[in-house]
């Protein structure tokens, strides 16, 4: 019974065969070729791939000024530009929702802290919704600011690193001296936030989004995540609600630095504020001065 | 001399039709069996060369033929598939660079192949008009698809139920043409090409719909229970992907389970793709890594049989050819019996008699030797092409 099948598959593959015939260009030329230059997908992993490269070779970032790279789509433009990529490294945890809507190849992927899934916090409270055969699925499930602990940047960096070394073999040397000192910055961070928060501790601590899960867990600073806009006055709803947590010890976590009329009205209600910036999509400081200037600050209340 | 020719000449101008059939009749017996012979060894070389070009194949255990032809041509139908998970566990290996295939699909009679953007740096494709897929849903089209179905960039493909009588089963996908391959005289020239997960929309596995939180589905939901809202069948699934709808895509559970037909691993080297054998062989009984080249050149031992058979076939028309051109010689010359008697009678000697008689069989057979040699020549230079012409238009 077998002789026949063998017989049909080869008068379909004869016809495919002789209606084709084939080429084939050379592949590793082709990647020789790209021009040189990685992909990140938001600041910090920016940051910590230039410090790593020293340089060397161009990090960019797609997502345009002023958006948040969590929510940014990029374009058919900036897909095939994606494509052309030697590297694009990856937050994980959900961060690039984009992911699932472009067409890349797995192989310049880098997970910046899929070796750490086990860390990642799970969300509560989605939505979950079930129609049809399918049935019940949620969308989106993470808090994906992990870069806002401290030891899971470390981890992220040192993923980086090991990307980079496998990537451009030449560059292990480099790389390793240049990930040893931006640890160095990253602990001296990591045990800053720990003294500031110790500080802290005790204080009624509300976060104007909920984006500082990774922080709060880290340091120790649990509190209330809001979704206040530092540049649109919040409702008088909003008000209420804040007023009713008002221990009389509060401190109001901004990501960016409120509009004027916001500041002067919780100076009116007594409500302490400070800036504690994620800096997801930072360009006009670099990534580690804007979290020195956060310690500086944290610090000082 | 010159009256001999002459005489020759004459003879063969007045039986000119029953000399061309008796040419062509020996040429084409000549002929056939060498350019059988040789139009089955340049497609076996094709096929080789396609298996040559991708020598290892991953897929789930079954039939490695199936998983070859099916990788190589996209001309198997097989529903034995692999979790996705695998390509990235490749990925990890260090081995290779993982390409994955999921041909479950069709457009009509062309595969619709999930893959993403490596394989058409792996298999050396061009885009001649349009542009590289980028988004979800786009897809590129090889160019016998773009010659058959007569489409191009702009126009739009959709995908093929699997079977009629679903009738509850997945929409079909209308997919944008955003790309057409320039010919490769490969496979590649007739399949449609989009993103993996694209596939997977196709499959079902993921879609885009309407917002059930929003005020305007209200009418939908049938009731909420904690934090899941559970709609009726009227919730609208987009069955094209557009850049209104294309946030709302979304995919169920984890991507890395999702399925896809086979990996091509691609190693950077002899001692990696050793390694690699080694690898999913000794420690994967629930995956088959299989040498193209091997499958197909077992393959090919069943055509070189089926060759011999033909070869054999087309002897035995040569030698009842042969034997019948003899008898029409034999007659020929029984029938010139007055003729013969006549020449002796003018004056020609023994010789110049024979020479004339001789002249028959002699042109006959080195026009035959002549013409078959000329088509064996164009069979080995241009043969294969011109089939290939033959069978793309």
């Amino acid at each position: 019974m077998q002789l026949p099948a063998r017989y049909l598959s080869f008068i379909m593959l004869l016809l495919t065969v002789i209606a084709c015939g084939d080429q084939q260009a050379p592949t590793a030329q082709q990647q020789a070729e790209r021009s040189q230059f990685i992909v990140a997908a938001n600041t910090p992993l920016q940051y910590f791939a230039q410090r790593l490269l020293d340089g060397e070779i161009e990090v960019r970032m797609l997502a345009p000024e002023k958006t948040d790279p969590a929510q940014w789509l990029p374009s058919v433009g900036d897909v095939l530009q994606l494509q052309q990529a030697q590297l694009i490294l990856l937050n994980g945890a959900g961060y690039s929702n984009w992911l699932s809507k472009v067409s890349i190849s797995d192989s310049i992927l880098v997970n910046t802290s899929s070796t750490v899934r086990e860390r990642w916090i799970e969300l509560e409270g989605q939505v979950s919704h079930s129609h049809g055969p399918t049935g019940e699925h949620a969308h989106g499930s993470y808090a994906y600011t992990t870069w806002m602990d401290m030891s899971l940047a470390q981890i992220q960096a040192k993923a980086i690193a090991s990307a980079l070394q496998e990537r451009w073999p030449e560059k292990i040397e480099g790389i390793d001296r240049n990930l040893a000192a931006l640890l160095a910055d990253l602990n001296e961070l990591d045990q800053g936030f720990m003294t500031a928060a110790t500080r802290l501790r005790g204080r009624q601590l509300v976060y104007s989004h909920p984006v500082y899960q990774y922080f709060e867990r880290r340091y120790r600073l649990p509190g209330v995540s809001l979704h206040w806009e530092p540049d649109h006055m919040p409702s008088e709803e909003h008000w209420t609600e804040l007023q009713g947590l008002n221990s009389g010890d509060i401190l109001f976590i901004w990501e960016a630095k409120p509009a004027a009329e916001i500041a002067d009205r919780m100076r009116k209600l007594d409500i302490e504020f400070v800036v504690f910036a994620p800096a997801a999509n930072q360009r006009e400081k670099d990534w580690m001065s804007v979290q020195k200037e956060n310690h500086a600050r944290l610090s000082s209340k | 001399m010159t009256d001999l020719l002459y005489l020759s000449l004459q003879y063969i101008r007045y039986h000119r039709a029953k000399l061309t059939v008796l040419t062509l009749a020996i040429t084409l017996v000549l002929w056939l069996p060498i350019a059988i012979q040789s139009i089955v060894d340049q497609t076996a070389a094709q096929l080789l060369q396609r298996a040559d070009n991708t020598p290892l194949i991953i897929g789930a255990p079954g039939s490695p033929l199936e998983l070859s032809l099916g990788s190589l041509y996209f001309r198997s139908k097989t529903t034995s598939t692999l979790p996705y998970s695998e390509l990235a566990e490749l990925n990890n290996t260090g081995l290779a660079r993982a390409i994955p295939l999921y041909y479950r699909f069709r457009s009509q009679d062309h595969p619709v192949v999930g893959t993403n953007p490596d394989y058409f740096e792996y298999r050396g494709l061009r885009i001649t008009a349009g542009r590289q897929g980028a988004l979800l849903g786009e897809a590129v089209i090889g160019a016998a698809v773009a010659k058959s179905m007569g489409i191009g960039v702009g126009d739009h493909v959709i995908t093929s139920p699997e079977s009629v009588f679903d009738l509850a089963g997945v929409y079909p996908l209308k997919m944008p043409v955003v790309g057409v391959l320039a010919p490769s005289l490969s496979p590649d020239d007739e399949a449609i090409f989009v993103d993996i997960k694209t596939s997977w929309v196709i499959q079902g596995l993921g879609h885009g719909h309407q917002e059930l939180n929003r005020k305007e589905a209200m009418g939908q939901i049938l009731k909420r229970e904690g934090d899941n809202i559970i709609a009726n069948a009227s919730v609208r699934q987009f069955n094209e992907i557009t850049a209104d709808n294309l946030e709302s895509f979304h995919f169920h559970g984890d991507n890395a389970s999702n399925p896809i037909s086979a990996i091509i691993p691609v190693p950077p080297d002899e001692k990696s793709a050793a390694l690699l054998l080694g690898h999913y062989q000794e420690e994967r009984d629930d995956i088959q890594i299989v040498r193209s080249q091997k499958v197909i050149g077992e393959l090919l031992d069943t055509v070189f049989t089926v060759r011999d058979y033909i070869v054999v076939g087309v002897a035995l028309v040569a030698t009842a050819t042969a034997i019948v051109a003899v008898l029409v010689f034999y007659l020929s010359l029984r029938l010139r019996k007055g003729e013969r008697h006549t020449l002796s009678r003018i004056g020609a000697s023994k010789l110049q008699v024979q020479a004339l008689m001789a002249t028959e069989i002699i042109t006959v057979l080195l026009l035959s030797a002549l013409l078959s040699g000329l088509l064996v020549v164009i069979t080995r230079q241009y043969g294969i092409t011109l089939i290939q012409q033959l069978l793309l238009n």
